[in-house]
Formats: structure tokens, C-alpha cells, sequence
């Protein structure tokens, strides 16, 4: 249903996505995690249809997604440039809304605006950002379109409605199984909902599979110095720390770790501890050298 | 997978967008109607105006000109074009794309240009109505009182047809601006240079009152007797800006 292969964009000579290839061929929640400028946004745009790639492709069921009115009625992308007429009341944008994606459920949008505490008659643009945020929300999943790009959409959100928010998108999706792509920089909170994880860093998707694939990625390791020094001259080690004269902790990566040649009796005196899906997406994305420390230190 | 995947045709999509622009943008024809009435008090000021023991107004005396009706009116239609194609870099609606959103753009132009054709004859008395509700007689003009259908048709005809150069010459501005951004103004800047040149150039090689000033540009249409060629005049005109401004929005990205 959305493919992207090869897809490359550059902005005035930067590169915001580079090679990006990954496909999603049935109903899933997926999470779109990297950090902030990985290309999470550029990504959701070139499959709404909005960019034009630089190099490769993004396709919405197997056509190209740039300018393409199929791809358009068919993905709704929900982000906080999106744009509506300045003196449009709420009522009046889901009205039109749904004359434009035909699936389109108003009472379910009715009832959202009532169950948020959002006054039909209200202009968006006097909204504040966190109320903006939820109505933007409340269009994007009663739109029912069959591709569903959730952007960030708990910035700006209080607490409680964050809460309500995920809990809302996966009551939804049981309701109308369909695509649902969200992003964010904070995995753990929307971790609940997500069937499969899409990694993007520096423009890249580093991997592309279930999440408890990702549960079982990094691994970290205690134990006694001198066996965690063996370990360390052979893998890449995302953090390492000492606890006194006799422990030190690293995080390798599990695979690496598993096919590493390191005798039973060595391994048997090592402690192994599983690293969450969003501590895992910590150690990969943090900048190599130079950390916090050094900074004020030197 | 319980959504329904839709395929509706290029032209559904755009009569929505239509019909959905002319609701939103409803206000346009209040501004319009206001601009007509600074229209009539600039008209008070070139021509003979009186107003006279509180319950009377009369601006149709002797000189009064509707000049200032299709200045206002011009300078109305180049507005809404100009908003209709910076809009472009907004994109209001996520259900579009570069060919439906021109096509609803150039739509609504069209209407716009009728019902402005239509106002500038008919909205002194649209005004006359409203202000006899405040002053017991109002009296504008009666320039167009008696001038009878056929003359009613040719005005609202010309006028909707110049009206809609005005309105995507404003159009094609707009969506130049909202594609080229920062290069816009050089590119104003060019076209100036250009002209200028051009028309030296021109005054220098043929002999002859020739020129490249606006007011040629004008009397191009304007000074047409011949009905057929003044309308294959006004017809390419629109034609060709109605095909650069779809030039121009081809493969425009949505960079909000």
C-alpha cells in the first residue's frame, strides 16, 4: 500500500532523506521514531504527495504519491502546518473536510469535539497550541482515510489528553483497521500502540521491523572489569559506566554480542539486562564522541 | 482494511474545491460592494455631488463618471487573484493537487469576473436600496437606467472579459511569488529592464509612434471596432495566461 524505494530528498543542496526504502503493505500502527531533522516530516510529506523526491521514489498503492489525486484522497497527513481558512469555524471545517475524504465520519468527529471540550463555533485560529493539536487530531482520524500520517501529534498537548490520545488512535484503529504512521521523538509514551517500528536517523531508515524486535536490540552488560574490557575491544559499545572498583556496565548490541566468541565460563560471570525500546533508540541516535562531560571538563 | 480506498476523478475533486472556495471566500463580494461605494464618493468628488437638509442625497448630476466603479473593481479582481495564487505555498486542502487546485482557482475567477460584471452595473442600485433605508431619498446615478437589454449584455460581457485578465494577471503574480519567494522581486526587476529596453529598442528600429508603454498595452483592446477580432484579442490574452500560470504551478511543492 505505501512503498518507498531508493527515496532521496535534498532542500537547497541539504539532504533530509537519503535512500530511504521500506514498505507497509497491510493495516499496522506503526512508529516513525528518530530525533529531531532525521526526516520523519519529509518522509510523511513525500507520501502525502506534497514533495517532489530528488532521487527515488515514494509510492501511495503503486503509483507515484507526487501530485497524484488517488495518493490525496486516500492519505490524510496530520501536522501542525496545516493550513485552514483564517476565519473557518470547527464546525465548519469538518463539514468541509468531509465533503473531501468520503469516509468521513462526522458524528464520530461531533462527538470528539464534545468528549475535548471544543465549542463547534470556535475559529481555529483562536485556538491554543495544545487545542489546535487535538482538533487537528480529531480530523485526521474521522477522515478514516486509508493511510493515516500522524505527525507529532501530541506536541503541545497537555498531560491528560496525551494519555487520551493514544488510547483514542488505537480504539480507532480497532474500529477502522487501516495505516497508521505516527512520529515522535518519545517512543516510550506511544510504545503501547505500536505494532512496528520505522528508525530514521540522518535521513536514513536504520531499521524497519516489529517491536519486539526492537525490545531485544541492545543489551546491557555488568560485570567485572577485565571480562567487560574483552568484550569491549570487540564490539561497538554504545555507553559504558563504572559502578566502584569491581563493575562496569556497557550496552553492546545483542546480535553482536550473541555471536561473539567468548567462552561459557566468561559469559556465565556477566549479568545481562534487556534495554528498552526507547533506551535503545537513545544509545543509537546520541552523537559519537564528545558527550556533555567532556564539554565542561576540557 | 476497513477504509475504503477512494478514486474520484481529477474534475470531482476540483468542483468540490470550487464550491468549497466560493463558501469560504463569500466575503469577497462584501468588500467588493464596499469598494464600489468608495467607488461613487470618489465619483461625488469629479463629479457634481449635493447633500441637502438630511433626508435627501443626490450624486447624479451632469458629469458624474462610472470610471472610478471599474477602477475599484479591476483593482478588486487583481486582489483576489494575487490571494488565490500565493495561496498556493498554504494549500488549504489536503485533497488536491497542482492541476485540481488550479483548475477550482481559475473556476472561481471566472465566477468572480461574472459577478463583478454584473455588480458594476447593477451595484448603484443595490447601494441606492440599502441607503434608502437610512436616508429617505439616495440617489447615486442613473447612468444605466434606460440604456436598454442589448447594452445591459455588451457592458457585462466586455466587462467580465477584461475583469478576468485583470484576475489572473493577478493569479499568475501570485502563484510566481509563492513559487519563487526571495527571487520574485528580482525577477520583477528583470521584467521592468526588460520592458524598458524593449521599448527603446523598439522606438529606435521602426519608425513610427510605436511604443511599449502601458497605455498601448490598452489601447491594443480598447481601441478595437471589430467585434471578432476584439474578442480573439481578449480570448488568447486570457488563454495565454491562463497556460503560463498553469506553467508555473506544475510541479509546485507544498512547502508550508
Amino acid at each position: 500500500m505505501i512503498r518507498c524505494e531508493s527515496l532521496t530528498k535534498f532542500f537547497n543542496g541539504t539532504r533530509a532523506l537519503e535512500e530511504c526504502s521500506f514498505e507497509i503493505s497491510g493495516p499496522s500502527i506503526t512508529g516513525v521514531i528518530g530525533v529531531n531533522g532525521a526526516g520523519k516530516t519529509t518522509l510523511f510529506k513525500s507520501l502525502a504527495g506534497f514533495l517532489k523526491p530528488s532521487g527515488g521514489n515514494a509510492y501511495v498503492f503503486d503509483q507515484p504519491a507526487f501530485q497524484n489525486i488517488i495518493a490525496a484522497q486516500n492519505v490524510i497527513l496530520v501536522d501542525e502546518s496545516m493550513e485552514f481558512y483564517p476565519g473557518a469555524t470547527l464546525k465548519e471545517l469538518i463539514d468541509s473536510y468531509s465533503r473531501f475524504y468520503r469516509n468521513f465520519d462526522v458524528k464520530l468527529a461531533m462527538g470528539l469535539l464534545k468528549y475535548f471540550n471544543l465549542q463547534q463555533n470556535a475559529k481555529y485560529k483562536t485556538l491554543s497550541k495544545g487545542v489546535r493539536a487535538t482538533f487537528r487530531l480529531i480530523l485526521g482520524l474521522s477522515a478514516r482515510a486509508p493511510i493515516t500520517l500522524l505527525d507529532e501529534p501530541a506536541d503541545g498537548m497537555d498531560p491528560g489528553v496525551r494519555t487520551d490520545l493514544y488510547q483514542l488512535i488505537l480504539k480507532d484503529y480497532v474500529k477502522a483497521p487501516r495505516i497508521i504512521l505516527i512520529s515522535s521523538h518519545y517512543l516510550g509514551e506511544m510504545e503501547p500502540i505500536l505494532e512496528d517500528i520505522l528508525f530514521i536517523h540522518e535521513g536514513k531508515v536504520l531499521k524497519h521491523d516489529g517491536l519486539e524486535v526492537f525490545e531485544s536490540l541492545l543489551i546491557a552488560l555488568q560485570g567485572p572489569p577485565d571480562i567487560i574490557e574483552l568484550v569491549e575491544k570487540r564490539l561497538k559499545v554504545y555507553e559504558g559506566k563504572n559502578f566502584g572498583e569491581g563493575l562496569r556496565r556497557i550496552v553492546v548490541d545483542k546480535e553482536a554480542y550473541e555471536l561473539l566468541d567468548l567462552s561459557e565460563k566468561l559469559r556465565s560471570r556477566l549479568t545481562l539486562q534487556g534495554i528498552s525500546p526507547e533506551g535503545s533508540f537513545t544509545h543509537l541516535t546520541r552523537r559519537e564522541g564528545g558527550g556533555i562531560n567532556e564539554l565542561y571538563d576540557s | 482494511m476497513n477504509s475504503m480506498i477512494r478514486k474520484e476523478s481529477q474534475l470531482s475533486i476540483a468542483l468540490i474545491q470550487t464550491k468549497d472556495k466560493l463558501y469560504h471566500n463569500i466575503n469577497a463580494f462584501l468588500f467588493l460592494m464596499i469598494l464600489h461605494l468608495i467607488g461613487y464618493l470618489i465619483s461625488s468628488s469629479s463629479g457634481m455631488g449635493y447633500l441637502t437638509g438630511g433626508d435627501y442625497f443626490d450624486m447624479s448630476y451632469r458629469n458624474f463618471s462610472v470610471a472610478p466603479l471599474y477602477v475599484m473593481t479591476i483593482f478588486w479582481m487583481i486582489l483576489q487573484g494575487f490571494s488565490f495564487g500565493e495561496e498556493k505555498s498554504r494549500q488549504y486542502y489536503m485533497v488536491s493537487n497542482n492541476f485540481t487546485a488550479y483548475f477550482s482557482d481559475i473556476a472561481v475567477l471566472e465566477i468572480y469576473a461574472l459577478t463583478a460584471g454584473l455588480l458594476t452595473l447593477f451595484s448603484g442600485f443595490l447601494i441606492q436600496v440599502f441607503g434608502s433605508l437610512f436616508v429617505g431619498n439616495f440617489m447615486l446615478h442613473s447612468l444605466y437606467a434606460s440604456i436598454g437589454i442589448s447594452n445591459y449584455l455588451t457592458l457585462w460581457f466586455t466587462g467580465t472579459l477584461y475583469f478576468l485578465i485583470f484576475g489572473t494577471v493577478g493569479y499568475l503574480v501570485g502563484i510566481l511569488r509563492s513559487r519563487y519567494r526571495s527571487r520574485f522581486f528580482l525577477g520583477l526587476l528583470l521584467t521592468a529592464v526588460v520592458w524598458i529596453l524593449g521599448s527603446i529598442l523598439v522606438s529606435y528600429s521602426i519608425q513610427g509612434p510605436v511604443s511599449l508603454d502601458i497605455s498601448t498595452v490598452f489601447r491594443f483592446y480598447l481601441n478595437e471596432s471589430r467585434f471578432f477580432i476584439w474578442l480573439a484579442k481578449v480570448l488568447l490574452t486570457i488563454a495565454a495566461l491562463y497556460g503560463l500560470s498553469y506553467l508555473a504551478v506544475k510541479n509546485m511543492e507544498v512547502n508550508r
